[in-house]
């Protein structure tokens, strides 16, 4: 009786035993039949947050969130919101690289932020976003490592930047990357000093001494898309991405996104066929996104 | 971070760093005495002065229920989910509530990694319990209510915890559980002879030991007492009496809050928001 799990092509209208309140039937067909109550927006060209498909939703970045931090800043994608904050400690540097620092990324999505997310470990899915963002920040690094060498071969800075998910309303990934762009655009270490004769680095506590930002090579900006039913959404909802057979995430450099070869990296997954003209709009968006973010100064 | 057992599932950096020693000769905060001599902490409060306190229901939109609790640097944030059905559940009555409390890597001096620890463990434990009394478990039967607490700054734990307990309760209800009182906690230290009032966490270090005290202020009941450290019984009762005290400001401020919270979903539901408008000016960033 109960349809289950068939596609349902249309919304079987309730019949409605009395004209209820419209915005409660509009809640039931959503919970009921999620993917007709979204083609019906998208048949209209508009999404149901009132958004248009290729319109993202606003970015809000605050700065300077946690104080126990070294830099920090919490950025809000819409109701998606993704903490980030750096601490830097002291290590040795890596035998292959001995004037380089460390920069350790970690993206959490841990339970608190959606039901979707059980307690214990992350799970696969969680731990696949975590690297495909690690991924981006090792293939397009943002800070030149080398400013993070206190002394060559015997020390240097590891930043732990830690990204934890405080409510994913979906496309988490666009968060995150914003947040640690902002973040480490904030990051201010003290002047530290190699200890020859005992090996050890001193800096001063006081968090008010802390002169030295770190140079910023490039700024990321992660835009991503789903698929839903042949139709491209920019920056989709929670309950857009439950829905999508594929998603697309573009990695375009704003500060040249002008340019001729602003593009960083591209992301799609999932089994649905992409066309050709979808990429290229995938990555047109993309680049006007990257500009508005940062003439807006966002990330400045 | 030199761990035995690597975290596998997460980007481990170097084997070993460590936080950079000062410098020498530095003056260090944590020497400095807890009263100057106008006989006010570093952060200018008296003995008894807990922390100004920010409180925000709905901080996580995607839970059912959630809250925001500042209290001067300490920031905890709490989301419920729940009551959900749970498949353990089917030989009782009665629901099953689970608190998993959290610091974060960043929240405290040293970075912490993500595995849970035994403090950690221990204090959802706590949690747990100051929460228990206060919650009608006969009304969500055989479903869970899962209550994730995440510190995110911590200055001073156990006042962290404490937060972690008025955040909880109301997070609880903001998700609409049925309750018998909001829970509001606080902490009081030992440090000499005297009774201080919510710690920082420098000054933590000076204690000789603490008291956490979970209240129910409506029902006048106190639904958990933790207090370790050596002191006289008179000194117990003074922490137990400006405890109750600090928690009965609290839990007037929580309720404040959810008054506040349902008049604002009330007037925002009022004109119904089901039209789409689209504005083609707007770019939206």
């Amino acid at each position: 009786m109960a349809p289950g799990n068939t596609p349902a092509p249309a919304p079987a209208p309730a019949p409605a035993p009395q004209p209820t309140d419209p915005a409660a039937a509009a809640a039931a067909i959503k919970k009921l039949h999620p993917r007709a109550y979204l083609a019906r927006f998208l048949a209209a060209g508009v999404r149901p947050d009132a958004r248009q498909p290729s319109h993202f939703r606003t970015l809000r970045i605050t700065p300077s969130a946690v104080s126990t931090a070294h830099g920090s800043a919490l950025a809000h994608l819409g109701q998606t919101t993704v903490l980030c904050a750096i601490k830097a400690e002291v290590a040795v540097p890596a035998l292959d690289k001995p004037d380089r620092g460390f920069l350790v990324v970690n993206l959490d999505l841990p339970p608190l932020c959606s039901g979707k997310h059980r307690p214990g470990p992350p799970a696969a899915e969680a731990q696949a976003l975590a690297h495909q963002f690690a991924g981006y920040v090792e293939s397009a690094p943002i800070v030149d490592l080398a400013k993070l060498c206190i002394a060559e071969r015997s020390a240097c800075w590891v930043l732990y930047a830690d990204l934890l998910c405080l409510n994913d309303d979906g496309n988490v990934l666009d968060a995150a990357v914003a947040a640690l762009v902002a973040a480490l655009r904030s990051v201010r270490l003290p002047r530290a000093e190699y200890d020859d004769d005992d090996g050890a680095v001193r800096a001063s506590t006081d968090a008010t001494n802390r002169p030295i930002t770190l140079p910023i090579l490039r700024t990321p900006v992660a835009c991503s898309f789903a698929v839903v039913d042949n139709h491209l959404l920019a920056d989709p909802t929670a309950d857009e991405a439950a829905l999508a057979s594929a998603s697309v995430t573009v990695l375009v450099d704003a500060d040249r996104s002008a340019d001729s070869d602003p593009l960083l990296a591209v992301t799609k997954r999932g089994g649905t066929p992409l066309s050709k003209p979808q990429l290229a709009q995938c990555i047109a968006l993309a680049r006007n996104r990257a500009r508005a973010v940062s003439s807006a100064g966002l990330l400045a | 971070m030199a761990s035995a057992n690597i975290d596998r599932k997460r980007i481990n950096g170097p084997e070993v760093s460590v936080i950079p020693l000062p410098l020498q000769g530095e003056a260090s905060a944590e020497q400095a005495p807890l009263l100057n001599q106008d006989a006010k902490r570093q952060d200018g409060r008296n003995v008894e002065t807990v922390r100004p306190f920010f409180i925000k229901t709905g901080a996580v939109p995607a839970a059912d229920g959630s809250a925001f609790v500042e209290q001067g640097n300490t920031k905890v944030i709490c989301a419920v989910y729940g009551p959900r059905p749970d498949r353990k559940l089917t030989d009782t009555d009665r629901g099953r509530v689970t608190v998993e409390f959290r610091l974060a890597p960043f929240a405290q001096a040293k970075r912490r990694g993500f595995v849970k620890d035994v403090v950690e463990k221990e204090y959802s434990q706590v949690l747990e319990d100051a929460l228990a009394p206060a919650i009608v478990f006969e009304s969500f039967s055989k479903a869970a209510v899962d209550v994730f607490v995440t510190v995110l700054e911590d200055d001073g734990t156990l006042a962290s915890v404490a937060a972690g307990v008025s955040a909880a309760s109301l997070a609880l209800a903001d998700a609409g559980i049925e309750m018998y009182d909001l829970v509001a906690a606080c902490t009081a230290g030992f440090v000499e002879d005297m009774v201080v009032m919510d710690l920082t966490a420098t000054e933590e270090k000076l204690r000789k030991g603490s008291m956490l005290l979970a209240y129910m202020s409506s029902l006048n009941q106190v639904s958990q007492v933790i207090q370790t450290g050596s002191v006289g019984a008179t000194t117990a009762e003074e922490a137990m009496d400006f405890c109750i005290d600090a928690c009965a400001e609290i839990h007037t401020l929580m309720s404040e809050a959810l008054v506040a919270a349902a008049h604002e979903a009330q007037s925002q539901t009022a004109p119904t928001n089901n039209v789409a408008v689209v504005d083609d000016d707007d770019m939206e960033l």
